[in-house]
């Protein structure tokens, strides 16, 4: 037994008894079900929060932030030069999810979290000296927030039924903006943006409606939130970019984009446009693209930054001169971490190799 | 807490809806296979399936190449399956340090001690046995196997060379047995 057919003859026998059914498993069919039951554009969103309705337990708002305790949760301190300014982002290169960071120029790369579960999504405090980021270590998804070399992490949404990911943590440092999806009757729920303080009190929504919500990035002078906002319109869904006032007075919001497939926006930086990706479909492809819009309105235009091939999750650096983004330019579903300056011919990758890794976030410059 | 008054009637197709079913269709079967392959477990194998399954849809409006979504569940599986690996051999040593025993053979609950060729695989090491999945049902080319498994494609025709050999030992042993 030792040709290629014989191993190949083996392998299809022994899958043959795993007895597919062609129905979901056990277990899994009561949310399959439940699912094609939810109004469609709040299923691709929110289909997190149906993990965190397998949990049970009461409502758990309010309470206390938790430490992490023992086990693999506490990383051991990594190397960190805190003189460095960093790019913080998540990758699978150990297995699993973990935050990383690296210095600007892509070299000393550190994971930051070092956990068995997924964390994903960093944002950096304002003084750069913590980092907020989504993990669900704690059972479902939770916003955390740790020190900038990865002691301290800290559960400070704490939600057993309630998932939250996607933190923006505001320039101004008093709030951070996240997307929360809360199991209702029958699985059915929806991604609404919230805001809370970085301790995690003073959690409440931002704004409520039916549509689905994509991850927040905050104005300049943290007054404002842009967002892609997912509608059902005949025959399809659309996604557009919009901003909403986070202030505390009357809510105003108002449409920035007309879609029908903007994502990922990334503002943040003074005088400099909000960023997003737009995605075209033709042949039956999706090609995607850096696009550029004024915050104050007008038509979008395709961003002037050099052949990046399928960019996605575009970030200003802190002085809006440089975008950070995802290139997916492979075959496998792999991204690496990419400098682009607009308007120059070159680009800088900073991260290569068979890992997927996303969500890159500069650490601001100390005041 | 402000209510946005404009309001998006529901309404129309379950378009997106019915993409993440169709997507449960179209590959839970191949990926159930995949995993029991790489477990030797079936209820474990449903539970990797059914949790790949979640974290991609939970991640579907970040998958910007959906076509490829075979490849990302690939290796959202092979990773969970690594990643209960990972877990049963801390247990295992914690419970030798502990005990003062053996480390004990893995699981094979479902797995009929009858095929010599079960037995044989379910004993490589996971890293061989997943590289010999990989390149021999999933049929993947060594550098898509070293894709998946985030290593160098020397290392994956290392695994794939040993593996084979002890495949072969193992069959051969069990039949002079």
């Amino acid at each position: 037994m030792d040709d290629e057919r014989d191993i190949r003859e083996g392998l299809e026998r022994i899958a043959g008894a795993a007895a597919p059914t062609g129905r979901p498993p056990k277990g899994f069919r009561g949310r399959a079900r439940r699912r094609m039951a939810l109004t469609a554009s709040v299923v691709a969103l929110t289909i997190v929060a149906v993990v965190a309705g397998g949990v049970a337990g009461l409502s758990a708002l309010g309470r206390p932030p938790v430490p992490a305790t023992g086990g693999t949760s506490g990383p051991t301190p990594p190397p960190w030069d805190p003189n460095a300014l960093h790019i913080a982002f998540q990758s699978n290169r150990t297995g699993d999810w973990d935050v990383w960071a690296m210095e600007t120029d892509g070299s000393n790369l550190v994971d930051l979290t070092r956990d068995p579960s997924a964390d994903e999504e960093p944002t950096w405090s304002p003084d750069g000296r913590r980092i907020a980021f989504a993990s669900d270590r704690s059972g479902d998804w939770d916003i955390w927030v740790m020190d900038a070399d990865g002691s301290n992490p800290v559960d400070i949404t704490n939600t057993p039924d309630v998932s939250e990911r996607s933190p923006a943590w505001s320039p101004t440092g008093e709030s951070i903006a996240y997307l929360r999806a809360e199991t209702k009757i029958e699985g059915i729920s929806q991604t609404q943006i919230w805001l809370m303080r970085p301790d995690g009190s003073g959690q409440r929504a931002l704004l409520l409606d039916d549509a689905a919500h994509g991850p927040p990035s905050w104005s300049p002078d943290g007054s404002d939130v842009v967002f892609a906002r997912v509608m059902r319109t005949p025959g399809t869904l659309a996604s557009s970019l919009w901003i909403a006032d986070a202030g505390a007075g009357k809510l105003s919001v108002r449409r920035l984009t007309d879609g029908p497939d903007d994502s990922d926006p990334s503002w943040c930086s003074d005088g400099s446009p909000v960023a997003f990706v737009r995605s075209r479909q033709a042949d039956s492809a999706s090609s995607d693209s850096i696009w550029f819009v004024d915050p104050g309105g007008g038509s979008p235009t395709r961003a002037p930054v050099p052949g990046v091939g399928s960019p996605s999750d575009p970030a200003w650096s802190p002085d809006g001169s440089e975008l950070a983004l995802v290139s997916n330019s492979r075959p496998t579903p792999a991204g690496d971490i990419e400098i682009v300056e607009p308007h120059a011919s070159a680009s800088l990758r900073l991260t290569s190799g068979p890992a997927d890794d996303r969500a890159p976030a500069w650490q601001p410059r100390a005041a | 807490m402000h209510h946005v008054s404009e309001v998006v009637t529901a309404g129309g197709e379950r378009i997106e809806g019915d993409v993440l079913v169709e997507l449960y269709v179209r590959h839970a079967d191949r990926a159930m296979r995949v995993a029991y392959l790489l477990t030797g477990d079936r209820a474990l194998a449903e539970d990797i399936v059914q949790e790949a399954f979640l974290r991609l849809f939970g991640r579907f409006l970040h998958i910007r190449n959906r076509a490829a979504f075979d490849a990302y569940l690939r290796r959202t599986v092979v990773n969970l399956a690594n990643s209960h690996h990972r877990r049963r051999r801390a247990e295992r040593s914690s419970l030798a340090r502990r005990s003062g025993l053996r480390d004990p053979e893995p699981a094979s609950r479902d797995l009929g001690e009858a095929d010599a060729m079960r037995r044989a695989l379910l004993r490589l090491p996971p890293r061989q046995r997943t590289a010999i999945v990989l390149r021999f049902y999933e049929d993947l080319s060594e550098q898509q196997t070293a894709d998946v498994m985030r290593c160098a494609v020397g290392t994956v025709k290392s695994l794939v060379s040993r593996g084979r050999e002890t495949l072969r030992a193992s069959v051969r042993a069990q039949e002079s047995e």
